[in-house]
């Protein structure tokens, strides 16, 4: 298999397999877009994923290099959060940090997998929570008037039901 | 107008220089791996980032080679223009700077969130609206050099920008996908209108642009390419199928730009329906002055080949959807325009016989809707009076032949049987108007009118089965009669009074079966089989039992042999056989008097003994008249061996004692009444085996007749048993007379069944039904359905019903 | 001067409560934020936040994290600050949601709030007034549901279907007791586009409402007209497009159950009229007998018929339904004329049966082992078959490999033995055994 070579924010180069790379449709995109020449070892910079992100991004597409594409999303059906595999719960355990940088880092690339398990992690440390504990959970200031806080709540107030 | 463009160019020109400039100064911080602003976004980095964009996107629509480095940085540029307002500070106690300093700073807590948001969605609108700019003013400047091209020179350019267009806008499409996914699909979400993705875009602003200016002389040229080939030009097929690609493409659903498949307004209307147009106008012109100075066969040569070509043109370069219109127009032209010539044509092409010409008329014809009823109803027509010029022709020997008589009919129905099946693909239409002609010619012609009936038919029919099927010199192979019975059942088919063919038949099967004449068993047992499948178990199973009886009687000859045998009583000296007949099955009619001879007596009296002790309650009748024998002379010079019915061997009989009787004696003797022993005399005076005074036509009771002792004859064994030519001619009387009884039982039977079933019924209906019923054996006469009706209320099984005319009800 | 009381009075609402905490509901519920229940999991300590903060993820981003939540959850971000808000009242947030309110008179924030977010779904749980306001703030509505809303009357409807709601698709009224035919009329008029109509219990439906509903809603595919007890057969020919009126042609469910003045008349026209129809409920329909079903059995796309407890069906009927061949689904549960006859009819014809019912029909181990033949079988429910016996289960474990549920709840001549048969099927997921079994 030939490999492209990615270059991070800090410079430091990886060597992928271009199959593994094509999780990212913007990679993809790219060479289809480009057309793909073997002669060239040109490196292609990606210059909003520092070195650490984008390690981990290339460990989880090689891990999902083989996941058939995700099915198309059906508005009636609340999307699940509890289907995420072991592998990725233990990739994932990570700090705060990290996960909303590999969430900026599959959003920039373009890698749907990913940045579903990203945010169906995120959804999961929201579940459950008043919004004073979400609040705390993500060290968030409340910057509501009191008056808007009221009317949000009036806002949201039928969520509650069922 | 000219100069307002040219104006508006000088403009754009000069923008580009300045932010090209702008830029090359950019792209150094550019290459130091972070494109990434530092500081919040101002209008002035925008403008920046917008510059280096610019730049890049320009490359792309020059088509200049792009390396991957730049694409990412023109990607990352998009990115970072998208998301650049969206950041606000919600957490100011928490912004640390993260690892790699991540570029997206706070626009700042004191804007409302509300307008961050506008802002987020305005610089999106912002970067859309540059780009379509960008494009629209890129396809205006196109437009300079292609506006005043004509011909294969606007295709030419057309196509060529077209698909360099295509490619770059891909690559555009690619550049913004970050707009694509994100601010595009909210806008849609929200349900605006206008916004596309950038390669709709793209498409949307050549539409606007390009093709609202070009489209007319580039379909003109397209077009006039078309009229060329047409004319037998080859042309560069490409220039078409380009700009057809084009139109295909610019097809997209404004309401719903994400909906699947196409939208081929724009080919439609744009290009279709034109084409269509000048197809006709083309069309009308060349098939009227191809006819005018060709011959028609000439004419469907061309049209057939011109609708081929047609057909491979949508396939080598338009749009399959116009397949069917093309189709349509073409044969609205070509061929329906022209029936009446083509129906003009199709009589002579019958008469000469011209079977390509025919099947090449049918499949052009066949692709009007409705278009072959006229060539169907003139092929009825042309059949219908060719099989009665057919057996006019053939003369008096058809009357009399009925070989003649069939095979004529044959002839007709082969001939024009292969016509439909090899120009007309056997289409069901002309299969059944083929069997209309001959249905009528066959019930109706030359003979038929002749014999004043349509039971002519049916009844030469049944005797040349016989003819097939007796036993003669003549008899085919097995396989050729299994041949020949099967085209008899060809014609079986068309008659109208099946049930005059099968009185007709059984009566000359019986007489095959009863003198043992029958050719091969199985050949009768085939042509019985195939008379159940065309008309069912009813039509022959008398049939099937005449056939029964005849095998039961071979068994029951062997019994009473071997009984005789064991017999104490003494040997009867006489070679004896019998056969059994059911009555009811067979058409025989019971022997008028007759006093059976002395010497036969006893074989007969020993055997409807025997009959009787094996099947008690059965009465025997002995059919005399169907009887025969075989005499042995002692009194010639030389001994001959007579085969004589079995009246005739009543007669000479009488001469073993005495060698002269009057007729009188005779008549007394053995009890045959007068006109008949006349006859049977006649046929003996004729045969010289007795003499008489008087003239054999003017015998009375007193003429005196004599046995001839000089009577001599070259053969040993002598046929004598010839039918009187007044019994045939009786019996064929008969037949007829049968039928028509016969049909008033059935249709008696039918009015009976369907009344019983209805309870009451009007009478036009009642008639109705019955001639649906009855019509698989004949075609009642509707007078004799009134006379059978009159006879049931007779009969008391209906009533007129009171109050209501014509109605009728069911009595139980 | 009407309209001008309408303004004021929402501009009062506006000023109280938008929504008040409803006093008596119908469904099990909670005051908000107290599901979540800190003493169930380990309290973790807040992770002091490090590296980069959640602030970074552009609004787009907290759409995406928001889709993946519970619809509470998702109320809830909204309520933590600006920036959630804003993302959290994105349309993409809120696709496909059905928002369940009471509602007590008119809200214009919150309905201002619901069109904001592109609600499209709206179940009303309790009504006291706003039902137009609600109505003309949503106009790209596609579902409304006033199931069991019991105060909804005619004149509630006039005024919120007014003017025409081309987006509205499906509507329920099931359980609005007080609804006549003179709403009928009104949504005739109104709703052209709806394509699901419930009117279960709805008792004071005549035919004279489903004529209306024959006229003017031409795209109907599912109606449902459970205990409309006044419909008769004339009614059903209405639907069926017999005179003035056009018909429901695209039909393709309608729930007759405890329609009872039904009779195999109205099965005649549906059979003529109806040649979509998939599925057909007649439970309880007690006048339906035999002859009615031989006219169900022509249409050609008829799946699942439900036959509870019609006393007028017998093996013959059974048969009827067999000679279509495509049945998907068949219950003829408390069919008591129903017994082992119709099973030989139905290994004929009925072999494309996912799930078959016959509770309490006369039923014996012979039966089951006809049934046992229908392979295609998921589920199965012969509950108080009391003749049938571990033999039959025997012939059931053999036969019906694909059984997915099945229910043997009152056969009281079953053991354990003969339960071991069906318990080693390989894809049982349900087994009911009520009372008599303990397992």
């Amino acid at each position: 298999m030939p490999n492209i070579k990615l270059q991070s924010s800090d410079n430091e180069v990886f060597a992928v397999d271009i199959e593994i790379a094509k999780c990212s449709v913007t990679i993809k995109t790219m060479l289809e877009d480009l057309g793909v020449d073997d002669e060239e070892e040109e490196v292609v910079p990606l210059p909003n994923v520092n070195s650490a992100i984008l390690k981990k991004v290339i460990q989880w597409a090689t891990y999902h290099k083989d996941d058939p594409p995700l099915p198309e999303d059906d508005e009636n059906k609340e999307k699940r959060t509890d289907d995420i595999s072991s592998w990725d719960a233990d990739f994932l355990k990570v700090d705060q940090g990290t996960l909303f940088e590999l969430i900026l880092a599959a959003n920039y690339l373009d890698i749907k997998g990913l940045l579903d398990v990203t945010c169906k992690t995120v959804a999961n440390m929201i579940k459950g929570k008043t919004p004073d504990e979400i609040r705390k959970t993500f060290n968030i200031k409340n910057d509501f008037t009191a008056a808007e806080e009221d009317q949000v709540r009036k806002e949201n107030e039928w969520c509650e039901e069922k | 107008m000219q100069l307002k463009f040219f104006c508006s160019l000088r403009i754009v020109l000069f923008c580009c220089i300045y932010e090209r400039d702008y830029i090359a100064s950019m792209s150094s911080v550019g290459s130091n791996t972070s494109v990434k602003p530092q500081m919040p976004l101002r209008q002035k980095d925008f403008d920046q980032i917008w510059g280096d964009l610019q730049e890049g996107i320009e490359q792309v629509y020059k088509r200049q080679y792009m390396v991957k480095k730049r694409y990412i940085h023109l990607y990352t540029h998009v990115y970072n223009y998208c998301t650049s307002v969206n950041h606000q500070s919600s957490s100011s106690s928490a912004s640390r700077n993260s690892a790699n300093n991540g570029g997206r700073n706070n626009y700042g807590g004191k804007k409302q969130s509300g307008q961050v948001q506008g802002g987020a969605q305005l610089v999106g609108l912002e970067l859309y609206k540059r780009l379509r700019e960008f494009l629209r003013i890129y396809l205006i400047n196109l437009l300079q050099n292609g506006a005043d091209l004509m011909g294969e020179d606007v295709l030419a350019f057309y196509t060529k920008q077209w698909e360099e267009y295509q490619f770059s806008s891909r690559v555009l499409n690619g550049v913004c996908a970050y707009l694509n996914r994100h601010w595009v699909k909210r806008e849609c979400e929200e349900g605006r209108k206008g916004i596309y993705e950038i390669y709709q875009l793209a498409l949307v602003t050549w539409r606007d642009n390009l093709f609202q200016r070009l489209n007319k002389q580039v379909t003109n040229a397209v077009l006039k390419l078309i009229e060329r080939e047409r004319n037998g030009e080859t042309i560069n097929t490409r220039l078409v199928s380009g700009v057809i690609d084009c139109y295909v493409a610019l097809g997209l659903n404004e309401e719903d730009p994400s909906a699947r498949g196409q939208n081929l307004a724009i080919y439609k209307e744009t290009f279709e329906a034109v084409f269509l147009e000048d197809t006709e106008r083309f069309y009308i012109r060349e098939s009227t002055d191809f006819l005018r100075n060709n011959p028609v066969t000439e004419y469907m040569i061309k049209a057939e080949q011109r609708l081929q070509e047609e057909q491979r043109r949508v396939q080598v370069y338009l749009h399959e959807t116009t397949m069917e219109r093309l189709a349509k127009t073409c044969d609205r032209v070509l061929i329906e325009k022209h029936l009446e010539i083509f129906h003009a044509e199709f009589q002579k092409l019958l008469d000469g016989e011209k079977n390509d010409d025919l099947g090449r008329m049918y499949s052009l014809v066949a692709r009007i809707p409705d278009g072959l009823c006229e060539l169907r109803r003139l092929l009825e027509q042309h059949i219908h009076a060719q099989g009665l010029q057919a057996i006019d022709k053939c003369g008096e020997s058809a009357h009399t032949d009925p070989k003649v008589y069939v095979s004529t009919i044959l002839e007709v129905h082969k001939k024009y049987n292969a016509l439909v099946l090899v120009a007309f693909n056997n289409d069901s239409g002309f299969v059944a108007a083929l069997d209309k002609a001959c249905g009528r010619f066959i019930n109706s012609n030359a003979v038929t009118k002749a014999a004043n009936s349509s039971s002519k038919s049916p009844e030469l029919l049944a005797k040349y089965c016989d003819l097939l099927l007796k036993k003669s010199s003549k008899n085919p192979e097995e396989a050729e009669l299994e041949d020949t019975l099967n085209q008899v059942m060809v014609v079986f088919k068309y008659i109208e009074d099946k049930d005059v063919f099968q009185k007709f038949y059984s009566k000359m099967l019986a007489k095959r079966l009863v003198q043992h004449m029958s050719a091969s068993d199985d050949a009768e047992a085939s042509m019985i089989s195939k008379l159940k499948q065309a008309c069912g178990f009813e039509y022959t199973s008398k049939l099937q039992r005449m056939f029964q009886d005849i095998g039961v009687s071979k068994d029951l000859n062997e019994n009473f042999r071997k009984h005789m045998l064991d017999s104490a009583e003494s040997p009867l000296h006489i070679d004896f056989s019998i056969q059994v007949l059911s009555s009811g099955s067979w058409p025989f009619q019971q022997s008028s008097s007759f006093q059976l001879p002395t010497e036969l007596e006893r074989s007969v009296h020993r055997f409807t003994s025997f009959y009787s002790a094996q099947h008690s309650g059965r009465k025997l009748n002995w059919l005399y008249n169907m009887s025969k024998g075989e005499l042995v002379t002692n009194c010639f010079k030389n001994r001959y061996t007579l085969q004589a019915s079995t009246f005739q061997m009543a007669v000479l009989l009488q001469y073993n004692d005495n060698t002269a009787w009057t007729v009188r004696q005779l008549e007394q003797h053995t009890g045959i009444k007068g006109d008949f022993l006349l006859q049977v005399l006649q046929i003996l005076l004729k045969a010289k085996l007795l003499v008489c005074q008087d003239d054999e036509s003017d015998l009375t009771e007193s003429s005196v007749v004599e046995l001839y002792l000089g009577y001599k004859n070259k053969k040993l064994r002598v046929n004598i048993n010839i039918p009187l030519k007044t019994e045939l001619k009786v019996e064929q009387e008969a037949t007829h007379k049968h039928i028509e009884e016969d049909r008033k039982m059935l249709i008696q039977a039918a009015i009976v069944r369907i009344m019983k079933t209805r309870k009451t019924l009007k009478h036009q209906h009642l008639v109705v039904e019955v001639l649906n019923q009855l019509s698989s054996r004949f075609k009642p006469r509707v007078p004799v359905i009134k006379k059978c009706i009159d006879i049931l209320i007779e009969k008391e099984y209906l009533e007129r019903t009171e109050g209501e005319k014509d109605t009728y009800s069911y009595l139980a | 001067m009407s309209a001008w009381t309408e303004d004021a009075l929402s501009w009062r609402d506006e000023r109280l409560s938008l929504t008040e905490l409803p006093t008596n509901r119908r469904k099990q519920r909670s005051a908000p934020y107290r599901l979540h229940r800190p003493h169930l999991h380990v309290p973790e300590p807040v992770p002091e936040p490090q590296g980069t903060h959640i602030s970074r993820l552009y609004p787009e981003l907290l759409a995406l994290i928001f889709e993946r939540l519970p619809v509470r959850d998702r109320g809830r971000a909204a309520q933590v600050c600006r920036a959630w808000k804003d993302a959290a009242d994105r349309r993409s947030v809120w696709r496909g949601v059905e928002a369940a309110l009471h509602l007590r008179r008119p809200a214009p924030i919150l309905f201002a709030s619901l069109a904001r977010r592109g609600i499209r779904k709206l179940q009303v749980l309790s009504l006291r007034r706003g039902l137009r306001d609600a109505v003309a703030a949503l106009p790209g509505l596609e579902s409304l549901s006033l199931s069991g809303c019991y105060s909804v009357t005619d004149a509630a409807l006039a005024s919120a279907f007014a003017s025409e709601l081309p987006a509205l698709k499906r509507l329920d009224l099931s359980l609005c007791k007080q609804v006549t035919d003179s709403s009928l009329g009104r949504i005739a008029q109104s709703l052209k586009n709806l394509e699901e109509l419930e009117l279960g219990g709805c008792c004071n439906i005549t035919d004279t409402g489903l004529l209306l509903i024959a006229w003017g809603l031409r795209k109907l595919r599912r109606l449902n007209l459970r205990s409309c007890w006044h419909v008769n057969d004339a009614g059903i020919a209405h639907l069926c497009g017999g005179g003035e009126a056009r018909g429901t042609p695209d039909l393709e469910h309608l729930g007759l159950q405890d329609c009872q003045r039904l009779t195999d008349e109205a099965l005649k026209h549906v059979a003529t009229g109806l040649p979509n129809l998939k599925s057909i409920n007649l439970s309880f329909c007690v006048a339906v007998t035999d002859a009615g079903l031989r006219h169900l059995a022509r249409l050609p796309h008829l799946e699942d018929i439900n036959l509870r407890a019609c006393d007028g069906v017998s093996d013959a009927g059974v048969a009827h339904l067999a000679e279509s061949g495509r049945l998907r689904a068949l219950d003829v549960s408390f069919c008591d004329k129903v017994g082992d006859e119709a099973l030989s009819h139905a290994t004929l014809g009925l072999s494309g049966l996912r799930s078959l019912s016959l509770s309490a029909c006369r039923l014996t181990d012979e039966g089951l082992e006809r049934v046992a033949r229908l392979s295609q079988l998921e589920t199965l429910n012969i509950g108080q078959c009391t003749r049938v016996t571990d033999r039959g289960l025997r012939a059931l474990g053999d036969g019906l490999l694909n059984l997915r549920a099945i229910d043997l709840y009152g056969c009281t001549c079953i053991t354990p033995q003969g339960l071991d048969h069906i318990v080693k099927l390989p894809r049982l997921s349900v087994l009911n055994l009520g009372l008599w079994h303990v397992r």
